[in-house]
């Protein structure tokens, strides 16, 4: 039995972020509730989140947060990489309700507005608490990173292999949402890239990211072993890096 | 390098069956009503191989290593999944089944089934040669969203929301065009207003119509269309198919006029803005009917 969480309608999200764009996390430090008078529940499917389940997952957050630095400065790719797991494991969410934005907007605005605010001090980024793209949004992004980058046969995330991504690495990663949508692929090109560069990799995925989405078109990647997608997939770096190389001055 | 594919010549499929109870299957469809985050589906077709028409379409030498492949990918997320590949036999006529957890599905989904390459085969020019080379393709398209979810309707404060205590409910169209349709428009109802929750539920309960439902659905029809024509110039051709763009373009398509009329009246005269749209929602069979 999956678990449904509060969503937040559009409307309601908008008029929100007009109150709390451009705040500091202390300015909104009482402004966290559990609940929202609009909120709303996908009508079945689930067991609803109560108000206590959401105490409990704001106290995820917040807990990680600090170990990190929050209400002030801190280190915040490493909060990311440690609360993503944190998030799959508590919200239990099934596929299609991870894909709702309303939800995700419910976490920023309503949940852990201060939080949001901390990890995006300094920037503009609508997108960051209202979900428009998942893989922009404050919470969205890290838990579909935890979910593609666990192995569904050991259900193990692969964390060592998200650690070593950049942010920007993963953007490009996930931006190609059809190499993203097959978790082999995305983990073995990931792989595959670090393997073959520990610097600029923005070339590289770049490259290496058109020639596996050509491949996908005539190839079944669903059909072939985990070693026969490995062995592809490093093939098509090994091009790709050949190839930025011949390009480089 | 381009290969040589078969066609249903080759290869016939049965029809998509659905397991209803214990070994007892229908017709799956294209759309499931019932389906939520809780249903596991289990569905089967069967599946036959000319192997000589095959082999001489493709050019694939006889006795290579085929498999069948079974997967399916959501149209929202793009995430897929797949049953483990099944090799192909000599004598090839089965049944092909694929269990789809809930959870791990939902909204639109392409299943695929598919014949592939088992292993390298290195054959005449035009012969596919990699392993995974897909040979034969077919995909269905299945919509696994609750009557519920379709259009969601919710109950809720309206002061505590911030909107008027005194109105009755809100079409909230989402700001993002790309947001899948099925769940993406959703009306909200004020829970002050007793009679028009009380006739939601009955609804629910399948009891007759109500006229405050008439209204509400005429209401909600004109919501819809005022936000087509007020966001027209974001409505564009390459919306994907299924999100919320594309339903207010194909909205706008079936209107007298299309959207370019109805904002030409906006910017006119108000009233005959208004007036249109109530008129083109009723065209389209929503709310009252006038005889």
């Amino acid at each position: 039995m999956t678990t449904l969480w509060p969503h937040l309608p559009d409307t309601v999200a908008t008029e929100i972020y007009d109150h709390v764009a451009g705040r500091t996390a202390a300015q909104l430090d009482h402004v966290w509730k559990h609940r929202h008078p609009a909120q709303i529940y996908t009508a079945t499917g689930g067991t609803r989140a109560d108000g206590r389940r959401v105490r409990e997952l704001r106290d995820v957050i917040v807990s990680t947060a600090r170990q990190h630095g929050f209400p002030n400065g801190g280190t915040k790719i490493a909060f990311d990489r440690e609360l993503a797991p944190k998030l799959l494991a508590e919200m239990d969410l099934a596929l299609a309700e991870a894909s709702d934005r309303r939800l995700w907007n419910f976490l920023t605005l309503v949940v852990a507005p201060d939080v949001t605010a901390w990890r995006w001090a300094g920037s503009s980024n609508r997108e960051r608490w209202i979900c428009r793209d998942p893989t922009r949004h404050m919470f969205s992004r890290l838990w579909w990173h935890a979910y593609l980058f666990t192995d569904p046969s050991t259900g193990r995330i692969e964390g060592e292999v998200l650690d070593r991504l950049t942010e920007a690495d993963l953007n490009q990663l996930f931006e190609r949402r059809r190499i993203a949508g097959n978790r082999r692929v995305l983990r073995s090109l990931a792989r595959a890239v670090l393997d073959v560069s520990d610097a600029s990799r923005r070339p590289l995925i770049r490259d290496a990211a058109k020639r596996v989405l050509r491949r996908m078109a005539v190839i079944d990647f669903h059909a072939l072993t985990d070693g026969e997608v490995e062995h592809e997939v490093a093939r098509l770096v090994d091009e790709a890096s050949r190839a930025v190389a011949a390009e480089s001055p | 390098m381009p290969y040589l594919t078969a066609d249903g010549t080759a290869v016939a499929l049965g029809p998509w069956e659905l397991e209803t109870a214990a070994d007892e299957w229908r017709g799956l469809g294209t759309y499931l009503p019932d389906w939520d985050y809780n249903t596991t589906l289990r569905i089967r077709r069967g599946a036959r191989i000319d192997l000589a028409t095959f082999a001489a379409q493709t050019r694939i030498a006889p006795g290579t290593p085929l498999r069948w492949s079974l997967s399916w990918r959501s149209v929202d997320t793009y995430v897929s999944g797949a049953m483990p590949p099944v090799p192909v036999d000599a004598s090839d006529d089965r049944t092909l089944e694929a269990e789809l957890r809930g959870e791990q599905v939902g909204g639109r989904i392409e299943l695929y089934c598919r014949v592939v390459l088992g292993e390298r085969h290195d054959g005449p020019v035009g012969a596919a040669s990699d392993p995974g080379s897909i040979l034969f393709e077919d995909r269905t398209t299945l919509t696994l969203v609750g009557e519920a979810a379709r259009f969601p309707v919710a109950v809720i404060d309206f002061h505590a929301a911030g909107y008027d205590k005194d109105a009755s409910f809100v079409v909230d169209v989402p700001e993002d065009l790309a947001t899948p349709v099925h769940g993406g428009l959703l009306l909200l109802v004020n829970e002050r207003d007793r009679a028009l929750v009380g006739a939601i539920e009955r609804r629910r309960v399948g009891r007759d119509a109500d006229p405050l439902l008439q209204q509400l659905e005429e209401d909600t029809a004109v919501a819809v269309l005022r936000s087509a024509v007020e966001r027209s110039d974001e409505l564009r051709a390459e919306q994907a198919d299924a999100t919320v763009g594309a339903a207010l373009r194909e909205l706008g398509r079936q209107v007298h006029g299309g959207l370019k009329r109805l904002s030409a009246l906006r910017s006119e005269s108000p009233a005959r803005f208004h007036t249109a749209l109530v008129g083109e929602a009723r065209r389209l069979g929503l709310g009252r009917q006038l005889s």
